[in-house]
């Protein structure tokens, strides 16, 4: 037998939650009702249905408090009531209609009616009495399930607990299947007050703007719905707690309320924060993720490579070769392509990763806890032949990663100790003055001028082929811009001299060839392709 | 719900993959994090909930030993409903279980209260409390988490003897008697006139100026009382019928001689062949004999937590220990059956210097032969076969 002290406390707590999901439960009507009014103004612009959120309120208090003052009635008692309640719902629905329209038609409408009563009928009051049944029905089933589920101090006093238990869950499935299934609905609603159905409902003869309708009402809808739900989580142990006989603390209802409140709204913010719009699928994302770590690693090799490519060079320089720098490769120069526009906004990038970081982190976390939780399921698994190779194949690919990781970071390492102590005369004013054309040689600088007027020659469409001596490009220009024609042969001389011959080259030949460029290249720069 | 749940979840997938709503997704995004989130939560409130349990550890029996559980959330988050329960033997229970349901707020501390009775002797253990928490929605299995276990000592009843009477050889104590060979020279009795043949050193000098008269100083006898309990507890020992209320007997005859021996300023030691569930090996370590309240405490302690079961032979215990026992010490043997074997060990005791003292406890048939046996050998002899017996030292 439970102690009386346990009663009344149970009965407080009872009492503080039943408030509460009565309240939820008017709220998520109201929700409901939103929804229904955004449908029906998408489809019928400046429709003026404001009253069906009224109507909401008004009938799911209305059904949750009669179903209790109307407990002890008989079951004629009852009929005549409800019958009664259904007329004054009836009217006060016509009367909401008029209050909201406007009353300009109502005398028409009354002679109308006595005319022909079915006109008292329209549409839109055939809807809005849809809506109240909807919601009076879900409220009154609400209310009665919630009445099953909380009090039970008799069935916690007697009954068994499995049976109780059961009982409880199955009350609490009822509830939660009409809560989700109302929540699909919305969700259906508010998917086609949202879509683009311009083209489909012209079709129809119906010419609607876009649209865009706000979600709120779905999302509060939801919200209370965890929270009402959270609440049936409360009666279940609570009824648990009293049939064990266990103390509860009194404020554990203001506190249920309080926190699941709070938790369900702050879950509802982060879940407006969370990126949903994201632009790109998961392989472009992990696409995208390898061609940066392809950059980097090519970089890194770069780095790796830049102290033995530069000794080689050395060794090259100082092997009696001539002094001049190679001749560069005469590839093809094809003209620049345009840069192609980015594929991908960088924003819509980092959302995306984000997207996808934090959704692959969630499965994994799931994933592995799952199995930590089942441990009979993890030793299972690590039977199955393909998981163990799937094993083996990650335990050597960790330390193949780790073996290169390691040899990356010794080869990075002894790369630049040999930078420091070999060559330490290479600073940084070295490296400016490789690319300052005072710093080089006559030879050089006569090669560079050549190599310049093939490159401006590319940029101007006149670009060298790769089976073309110097000597044919100077004629291919020449045809093309007669009026430098002797400076591109004096140019194409000093470039031959230069590049084969071992003789020394004079300064004078350098700026003689660089005065040649100067004047090819200003006719160059204004020359137009005819 | 898990079933509605999930379909429910599929059902807004479908709509999300079919639409390509954004809202759609943040709607499988809520129910989602309610359920992950939900888990976390309640898996780091019953991480971060520390308890601790408060209550005297060493009570008398008939006690009321009030325990407070002090139960702290050191997380942020709020700890919604939390269940205590902690675990107790019903010989020390107030109540039938202590069991509550608790919410904490971040940071909060909550102290609970309830109470346990000592109803006998023992060593208990309290705890462990269990703390049990889930989340707002009951779509994840409840966490819980165990804390530590503490210990209740009760220690055994205690008769306040008045007139026991324990023979003694030891000399320079603290205890009057009769007996002229033990005369103290501290203890001055009084005065009398020479007599030839009184040592010199006897003569009080500034008297005999006073009186003109040589006179003698008389010394008081005294004896020091150090007694060695030695009890059996081997559960063999003892007749199957009234077992319990035997070895419990001889409990609270060794527990109320040692509370006799220290009020009495003596020292006392006990040794036992019980169960001792603190050692490593079982047996129980022999307790030296010492003056004083705290080593009194030390051997209520060790008779608290005392369990008579088949263990060493008795007398094979009086052997080994009594080689390290002083002279003129006297054993006090609480036992049940006392045969022949224990006589002989006691007959070798007395012929080393020491007092052996018989008590036999609980109902036994063999007691009359060994009354009989202590009459032939002199050993002095005491039979209790209920508590009610201990009155004859309560006068």
């Amino acid at each position: 037998m439970i102690e009386p002290d346990l009663i009344t406390r149970l009965r407080s707590h009872q009492h503080t939650s039943r408030i509460l999901s009565s309240l939820l439960i008017g709220m998520m009507m109201i929700a409901i009702s939103v929804g229904v009014l955004q449908l029906g103004q998408r489809l019928v612009p400046g429709w003026n249905g404001g009253y069906l959120v009224i109507i909401a309120v008004f009938l799911s208090l209305e059904a949750i408090y009669t179903r209790g003052s109307i407990r002890d009635l008989e079951f004629n008692q009852v009929l005549i009531f409800r019958l009664s309640e259904w007329v004054a719902f009836a009217v006060l629905i016509k009367f909401l209609i008029y209050l909201f329209n406007g009353f300009e038609n109502f005398f028409l409408d009354v002679r109308s009616w006595q005319a022909n009563f079915t006109d008292f009928f329209t549409i839109e009051y055939l809807i809005a009495l849809g809506v109240a049944a909807l919601v009076w029905f879900s409220s009154r089933a609400y209310s009665s399930e919630l009445d099953d589920l909380f009090d039970r101090e008799q069935d916690a006093a007697w009954d068994d607990l499995g049976k109780l238990q059961n009982a409880l869950n199955d009350i609490r499935k009822r509830m939660m299947g009409r809560v989700f299934f109302q929540g699909t609905l919305l969700t259906i609603f508010a998917i086609f007050t949202r879509i683009d159905a311009s083209e489909l409902l012209r079709t129809f003869g119906v010419s609607t703007p876009g649209y865009r309708a706000p979600v709120l009402n779905l999302l509060v809808y939801f919200m209370l719905a965890l929270v009402l739900l959270s609440q049936t989580q409360f009666a279940l142990l609570r009824t648990r707690w009293t049939w064990l006989h266990l103390s509860i603390t009194p404020k554990m209802s203001a506190n249920w309320i309080k926190y699941s409140l709070l938790f369900f709204a702050v879950l509802c913010g982060v879940v407006f924060l969370l990126p949903t719009e994201y632009s790109l699928g998961l392989f472009d994302t992990l696409q995208v993720v390898a061609t940066v770590f392809t950059q980097i690693l090519s970089f890194l090799v770069f780095l790796i490579t830049l102290p033995f490519t530069f000794c080689v060079s050395l060794f090259s320089a100082s092997s009696g070769q001539p002094t001049g720098s190679p001749l560069p490769p005469m590839g093809p120069m094809s003209p620049i392509q345009p840069t192609p526009p980015a594929p991908i906004a960088w924003l819509a990038f980092i959302r995306s990763l984000l997207f996808w970081v934090i959704f692959v982190a969630v499965i994994f976390f799931a994933l592995s806890y799952y199995l930590r939780q089942n441990t009979p399921l993890l030793n299972a698994l690590r039977t199955f032949p393909l998981m163990q190779w799937l094993a083996r194949g990650w335990q050597a690919f960790r330390r193949w990663f780790s073996g290169v990781n390691r040899q990356v970071g010794s080869l990075v390492q002894s790369a630049v100790q040999r930078m420091r102590i070999r060559r330490p005369a290479l600073s940084m004013a070295n490296l400016r003055d490789l690319f300052d054309t005072r710093q080089l040689s006559p030879r050089d600088k006569v090669i560079y001028f050549f190599v310049s007027l093939t490159q401006l020659g590319g940029e101007r469409g006149l670009g060298r082929q790769p089976h073309q001596t110097p000597y044919q490009y100077e004629n291919q220009l020449s045809q093309a811009v007669p009026e430098v024609e002797p400076d591109l042969h004096n140019l194409t001389e000093a470039f031959y001299e230069a590049r084969y011959s071992e003789h020394p080259l004079e300064e004078p030949q350098a700026e003689r060839a660089g005065s040649l460029w100067d004047h090819i290249k200003a006719v160059l720069r204004s020359w137009q392709n005819k | 719900m898990g079933d509605a749940f999930t379909a429910f979840l599929l059902v807004l997938a479908v709509l999300a993959i079919l639409t390509r709503e954004t809202f759609v997704v943040a709607m499988l995004y809520l129910f989602v994090g309610a359920v992950l989130l939900g888990r976390w939560w309640s898996a780091d409130i019953i991480k971060r909930v520390a308890f601790s349990r408060k209550f005297d550890h060493k009570v008398f029996p008939g006690e009321i030993v009030p325990v407070q559980v002090e139960i702290t959330n050191h997380s942020w988050l709020p700890a919604v409903w939390l269940r205590v329960q902690d675990f107790f033997p019903l010989e020390i229970a107030d109540l039938r279980s202590f069991h509550q349901v608790i919410s904490l707020g971040p940071h909060e501390t909550s102290i609970l209260n309830y109470n346990l009775k000592a109803q006998k002797r023992g060593y208990y253990s309290v705890g462990p409390l269990n703390v049990t928490s889930g989340d707002l929605l009951g779509l994840n299995s409840d966490k819980s988490s165990e804390g530590p276990s503490d210990h209740l000592t009760v220690y055994p009843r205690v008769v306040p003897f008045s007139d026991v009477r324990l023979p003694s050889r030891s000399p320079m104590g603290s205890l009057r008697t009769r007996q002229p060979v033990f005369e103290d020279p501290t203890r001055l009795a009084g005065k009398r006139d020479y007599r030839p043949g009184d040592s010199l050193r006897r003569i009080d000098w500034k008297a005999s100026a006073s009186t003109a008269r040589l006179q003698t100083k008389i010394f008081e006898p005294s004896i020091s009382l150090e007694t060695m309990l030695f009890l059996n507890l081997n559960a063999e020992d003892y007749p199957l019928r009234g077992r319990y209320e035997g070895t419990e007997l001889a409990i609270v005859v060794a527990a109320s001689l040692a509370n006799w021996v220290v009020a009495q300023r003596q020292a006392v030691g006990l040794i036992t062949n019980a169960v001792d569930p603190l050692t490593v090996d079982n047996q129980s370590i022999p307790l030296p004999m010492r003056k004083g309240r705290p080593h009194l405490m030390r051997i209520l302690e060790l008779l608290a937590r005392a369990r008579a079961l088949e263990t060493s032979s008795f007398q094979a215990m009086i052997n080994q220990q009594r080689v390290h026992l002083n002279w003129g010490t006297t054993l006090v043997i609480i036992t049940s059956n006392a045969g022949q074997s224990l006589f002989d060990e006691l007959i070798q005791s007395r012929r080393s210097g020491m007092i052996p003292v018989l008590i036999l406890c609980g109902e036994n048939p063999e007691n009359r032969k060994a009354m009989q046996m202590s009459k032939l050998f002199h050993i002095p002899v005491s039979e209790f076969r209920s508590e009610k017996d201990l009155d004859l030292w309560r006068k």
